[in-house]
């Protein structure tokens, strides 16, 4: 690796760290003005007296100040303890690692669907400006951006699984089936949900940006040097108009450990997104902390790979 | 070409187990439900969630319980009896009963479970009633005797009804074990079934304790399946993959009927829903909160919203159980007798058709649980009929912790309403909704009286239904009791919730009431 990347690589591992502490502590604290509190659901369950109430709010350490919670939360992430969960009394991060294959799975899927079909979607549209073809793509990306993920998920299980009985209609496995065909069927429709709408916005902005790419100067050369019209495409435009996908790219990298709420509900995909949903209402402050750390983490090493993958893309970007 | 293959695959994917199954429920020998949370701990004091009791509930098992009609039955004793002070229970333990890993049940595991209840260091959510055990004694493995600091009438169903856990896994543990052990997930009971397994957010799976010491289930395993989109669930209904929806919402019961293949079961729920009125200012005057309880119009919201699959609610008590006074009537829907209230009590109309007292507009904000679509509809009608009464209303839908919570409406100094449902049960005990020791102090301090209702006779009858052990008599107090509420409006009652449980046609042997369901042991599918 060159030394000037190798600093540029340090440089912002340093800020990262320093950003990393200042996430955690204004998250900590909005946490703790937030409505509410971890005891709330207690406070709505007749079974429990408000006796176990105190007890349970010593014993958990919520009758201290915020930030003397933070300060031992803090020291316990430095020696590589996560804590408990204040609902399940189980590891934190044994909770996230148990997810992580259907996350990962289902997120992945989505992001390969919309990767695979995105760009020739986009370069087919750039590259066909304006004909009916154009007009008739860009009128189903924006349909399939405007349409509501509960209501696409709802509607493909009402036709493809109830009616038709093609797919399952939710979860990740049949009760003591566990092969892949039998995953491959339970994540069909998870998937093009969530792949859909990444598949219409992707299209969109890979369109403008061959379409801009297309009109520049080293473009016009290229084709006045009498090269064919795809490698054209191949070796000038698409390398170019690559660079905003791959910044979108970088962004969405936390989404792939983070999930996707509403559709692992409708889907009943054990995923993160369910798991972090029920933190936040339940305000499990241990297992909150952990998935905002975590997701905050990937959104700066998301940021860092697509700013090192811009100097692949185009030479002319140099770290100093 | 690829493109051809990408579909080819996909068109291959649908086609496999493609034609599934025919709507008339799960494969015999094999029970699917479903549950909306990810169970939190299937060990019965540690849990907080409904759903985690729903599956400890097929593992775990009481002294004596309340069978489907409300009569208490013997379970893991086989009989009891009470000294003439009502301070001394002897039970008789049911020989030969055996846990789901084999080892012997005895009355170490009775008194273990005490011990366990009330140990401060452990994260206990449910210990009620076992406060008042002064010692257990186990003169030998089938013998319990309870002695109790003083006689105390809920005693029954708090404690003999409560779930007995295995001394011989928990007992070895330390405290902090006790709150992080695998048997939270995977726990042992004495009851019919045992969780084999437990997949987090998607699936637990009990099977027949090859144990049991009763009738020997006729299931082979119970699927308890974990989807928290009511859609969704209904959907899996129709797709004919579960033997029995809980709870059908009432906007879908019209198409649920049409299906071929299921039978809808109705019962009255032991759940209400309420007005919680919180007392800081007008609303501490009881004439302002029964005008409230007349202008609250309880029989169009039964109607309209809930679709007529609810009851009418007059007290805390179950209408169709052994303690509701049934000489009460709920207040008619009167705006004209409201208003003269009102007026009565110095209220004089203002600006924008408001009414004012010294100066001060009579303002109270409706809130509710944003989670649920038909509280939301319900603070709508009621806010129109308070505002036609001249009652200045703003509507909020918030989340559980936001409405409960420390910061949440309850804290502010102000008047406020509060709509929701309460699992009340079918058990009497209310003392931690009314007794004003129960009022919360400040926003850090725990107490269920929210609503911050005070009345001294109310505090003495709460008192004596605590020491009477004689059901006549404590039945006597729990009338005036309701009489009380009725009078006062601590709360205004709404409705108590009519279920619809939706069975598959090949299912037999399951039926459900308010208060409980057949034993588990006794359902089957073809």
């Amino acid at each position: 690796m060159e030394r000037p990347l190798i600093s540029y690589i340090a440089r912002r591992a340093a800020q990262a760290c320093v950003l990393l502490f200042l996430v955690s502590l204004v998250s900590y604290g909005i946490m703790n003005v937030a409505p509410g509190g971890p005891l709330a659901v207690y406070l709505h369950n007749p079974q429990v007296t408000p006796e176990k109430i105190a007890q349970l709010r010593s014993q958990l350490g919520l009758d201290r100040p915020w930030y003397a919670r933070y300060t031992a939360w803090l020291g316990g992430i430095a020696r590589g303890q996560w804590g408990y969960s204040y609902y399940t009394g189980r590891p934190v991060l044994a909770m996230i690692a148990e997810r992580l294959p259907a996350t990962f799975l289902l997120m992945l899927s989505a992001f390969g669907l919309a990767l695979a079909l995105s760009f020739p979607i986009g370069v087919f549209a750039a590259t066909h400006k304006y004909s009916l073809a154009d007009n008739l793509l860009s009128l189903g990306s924006f349909f399939a951006w405007a349409m509501p993920t509960f209501w696409f998920g709802v509607m493909l299980q009402l036709i493809l699984a109830v009616r038709l009985r093609l797919l399952p209609v939710a979860g990740m496995h049949e009760i003591g089936d566990t092969t892949i065909v039998d995953l491959l069927r339970h994540l069909v429709m998870p998937a093009m949900v969530l792949g859909l709408g990444a598949i219409a916005s992707w299209s969109r902005y890979l369109r403008s940006s061959v379409l801009e790419v297309l009109g520049q100067e080293y473009v016009r050369t290229a084709q006045a040097k009498g090269l064919p019209g795809r490698r054209v495409l191949r070796r000038h435009v698409l390398r170019n108009a690559m660079i905003p996908i791959v910044t979108l790219m970088g962004l969405d990298l936390p989404v792939l450990f983070s999930g996707a709420v509403i559709t692992e509900s409708i889907f009943g995909w054990p995923g993160m997104g369910r798991l972090f949903l029920s933190a936040l209402n339940n305000r499990d402050y241990p297992l909150e902390m952990a998935g905002l750390m975590i997701s905050a983490a990937l959104l700066i090493t998301g940021n860092l790979l697509a700013d090192l993958a811009y100097a692949v893309l185009d030479p002319r970007i140099r770290y100093e | 070409m690829r493109k051809w293959i990408v579909w080819a695959g996909l068109g291959a994917v649908l086609a496999m187990g493609a034609g599934g199954p025919a709507g008339a429920g799960p494969a015999g020998g094999t029970f699917v439900t479903v549950v909306s949370d990810n169970p939190d701990n299937l060990n019965p004091y540690l849990h907080t969630l409904l759903s985690s009791s729903e599956i400890y509930g097929f593992s775990f098992q009481s002294l004596y319980t309340v069978n489907d009609t409300g009569e208490w039955q013997p379970q893991l004793a086989t009989r009891y009896t009470v000294s003439a002070d009502g301070r001394t229970w002897t039970f008789t333990l049911r020989p030969g009963v055996r846990w789901s890993d084999g080892e012997p049940f005895t009355s170490v595991d009775v008194k273990f479970t005490w011990q366990l209840a009330t140990n401060k260091d452990v994260h206990i959510s449910y210990a009620t009633g076992f406060d008042k055990i002064a010692s257990i004694d186990t003169p030998g493995p089938a013998t319990v005797v309870f002695h109790l600091k003083e006689p105390y009438g809920p005693f029954r169903d708090q404690v003999v009804g409560a779930p007995i856990v295995p001394r011989h896994i928990l007992g070895g543990l330390r405290a902090d074990q006790i709150n992080h052990a695998p048997f939270n997930q995977k726990p042992v009971g004495t009851g019919p079934f045992a969780v084999a397994e437990f997949v987090t957010d998607d699936h637990v799976t009990l099977t027949a304790n090859p144990y049991y010491w009763g009738l020997s289930p006729r299931l082979r395993r119970i699927v308890v399946r974990i989807v928290p989109d009511q859609n969704t669930q209904v959907n899996l209904l129709r797709a004919g993959d579960l033997s029995l929806l809980e709870g059908v919402p009432a906007v879908r019961l019209a198409e649920i009927r049409r299906l071929p293949n299921l039978v809808l079961k109705r019962y009255l729920a032991p759940v209400y829903a309420l007005v919680q009125l919180d007392e800081y200012g007008f609303l501490r005057d009881v004439a302002v909160r029964q005008a409230l309880d007349y202008a609250t119009p309880k029989a169009s919201i039964i109607k309209n919203v809930m679709k007529g699959e609810a009851e009418p609610a007059v007290s805390d008590m179950v209408p169709n159980g052994p303690w509701a006074n049934r000489a009460l009537q709920p207040r008619p829907y009167d705006l004209a007798r409201a208003r003269k209230i009102l007026l009565d009590r110095g209220f004089v109309p203002g600006p924008g058709g408001f009414l004012f007292k010294n100066g001060r507009r009579l303002e109270i904000p409706l809130w509710t649980l944003s989670s649920r679509p038909y509280l939301s509809q319900i603070i709508q009608i009621i806010a129109q009929s308070w505002r036609s009464l001249g009652v200045a209303t703003e509507l909020h839908a918030v989340s559980p912790t936001a409405l409960f919570g420390q910061n949440g409406p309850q804290w502010n100094g102000r008047d406020a309403a509060l709509v929701f449902t309460w699992g009340q049960g079918t058990f009497p005990e209310n003392r931690i909704n009314w007794h004003s020791s129960y009022i919360p102090k400040d926003a850090s301090s725990p107490g269920e009286n929210d609503e911050r209702y005070s009345n001294p006779e109310m505090d003495r009858l709460l008192d004596e239904a605590d020491r009477t052990v004689d059901e006549a008599r404590r039945r006597v107090v729990y009338n005036r009791i309701q009489e009380l509420e009725r009078r006062d409006v601590p709360v205004i009652f709404l409705f108590w919730v009519v279920n619809n449980n939706a069975v598959a046609a090949n299912v037999s042997g399951y039926d459900v009431t308010t208060f409980g369901t057949t034993p588990p042991e006794e359902w089957s599918v073809r």
